[in-house]
């Protein structure tokens, strides 16, 4: 069980990112110890379809560098822009170990 | 040939007017035809973003003081203060494979329509970042678009006049922005055109006459929406009404 729970520890990071010009882009992930994505959540003033959200489930277990390679492809697919600041966000909530 | 159907919609509360613009997107992408619509938000509202978070975005409880409503879009972007006589609001819903496929080049494409009814106005007018038209270096329009059923959806705003007063009331400045929204912004009657609502609305119908011409497509002037933009619109009404959908971020 205490196994269970430190398996389970997780960290909270936070990202607010605005550049000149650009849209207010805020994050939040949720990550094991072993680097495990259990939430990756994005906010703000920028621009997407509004299917972002069902497709950014798919990231949920996977590990940071797996996730921003989804990601990479999830901004594309769903028309996200500026997607440099928004990528640039969750490189900064997927820095791990 | 393609078909561009334009209605002037006049005022309507900002659930039904949110409604009606998904329920354009529906119409478009289905049916491959592009509407366009003209209204304003009457009682006053506030949209917010689809991806905004609501309790940094605006200040409900001045809102629910000063009467004025509080809506999330379904598009992007951010919060925005509606007055019903200071401000025109354009939407166009168009089949995905009219436009090009980045977002950037799709607003650029769609606000050429806009920009051309300022042009008509006499206003110097152009394009700043992804989404916003400043004149004089102030934000006259902003504006937000989404993807969805086939259809890009874009919507925005033409200030006649800024209401900075209640703007700096209802909506919040989010931490990390840096600048209350309201200094940004202005009227285009603040910056000394001599623009109505109704000169305005006769320019957009104008431009859109030869927007549709560049998408290959004939303008259609009709009186209203498909039949069916309504009632898909009266079946979308409760979503953007609900407590779930304002409050899920």
């Amino acid at each position: 069980m205490q196994q269970g729970m430190a398996d389970q520890e997780v960290t909270l990071i936070e990202c607010r990112l605005r550049r000149t010009g650009g849209k207010l882009v805020e994050g939040y992930a949720r990550i094991t110890r072993d680097c495990r994505v259990l939430e990756l959540r994005l906010e703000g003033e920028f621009f997407a379809d509004p299917e972002l959200d069902e497709k950014m489930e798919e990231v949920r277990g996977l590990d940071a560098e797996e996730t921003l390679k989804r990601l990479e492809e999830i901004l594309q697919e769903t028309h996200a822009e500026p997607y440099d600041d928004i990528l640039s966000c969750a490189k900064r909530l997927l820095l791990c170990g | 040939m393609r078909r561009v159907t334009l209605t002037v919609y006049g005022g309507g509360d900002a659930c039904t007017q949110m409604a009606l613009d998904e329920a354009m997107a529906v119409y478009a992408g289905l049916r491959g035809e592009a509407l366009l619509r003209l209204y304003w938000f009457e009682p006053p509202a506030v949209t917010v973003g689809y991806f905004q978070r609501l309790e940094e975005a605006v200040d409900m409880g001045e809102a629910e003081r000063l009467g004025v409503w509080v809506v999330r879009r379904v598009t992007g972007g951010g919060s925005v203060y509606h007055d019903p006589s200071a401000e025109l609001v354009y939407s166009a819903a168009v089949p995905e494979e009219w436009l090009p496929g980045s977002t950037r080049e799709a607003f650029r494409e769609i606000l050429s329509w806009i920009l051309d009814a300022l042009d008509r106005l006499g206003v110097e007018a152009e394009l700043s970042g992804v989404n916003d038209i400043v004149v004089k270096g102030r934000k006259v329009s902003g504006n937000a678009q989404a993807r969805l059923y086939g259809a890009v959806l874009q919507h925005g705003t033409i200030l006649l006049e800024a209401r900075r007063d209640v703007m700096e009331r209802v909506l919040r400045v989010p931490r990390g922005k840096g600048w209350k929204p309201s200094e940004r912004v202005a009227g285009l009657r603040d910056l000394g055109y001599n623009v109505t609502r109704e000169k305005l609305i006769e320019a957009l119908v104008e431009a859109a006459r030869g927007w549709a011409k560049r998408l290959d497509a004939e303008l259609v002037e009709a009186d209203s929406l498909p039949r069916v933009v309504y009632r898909l619109g009266d079946a979308l009404r409760w979503r953007y009404c609900s407590r779930e959908w304002l409050t899920r971020r």
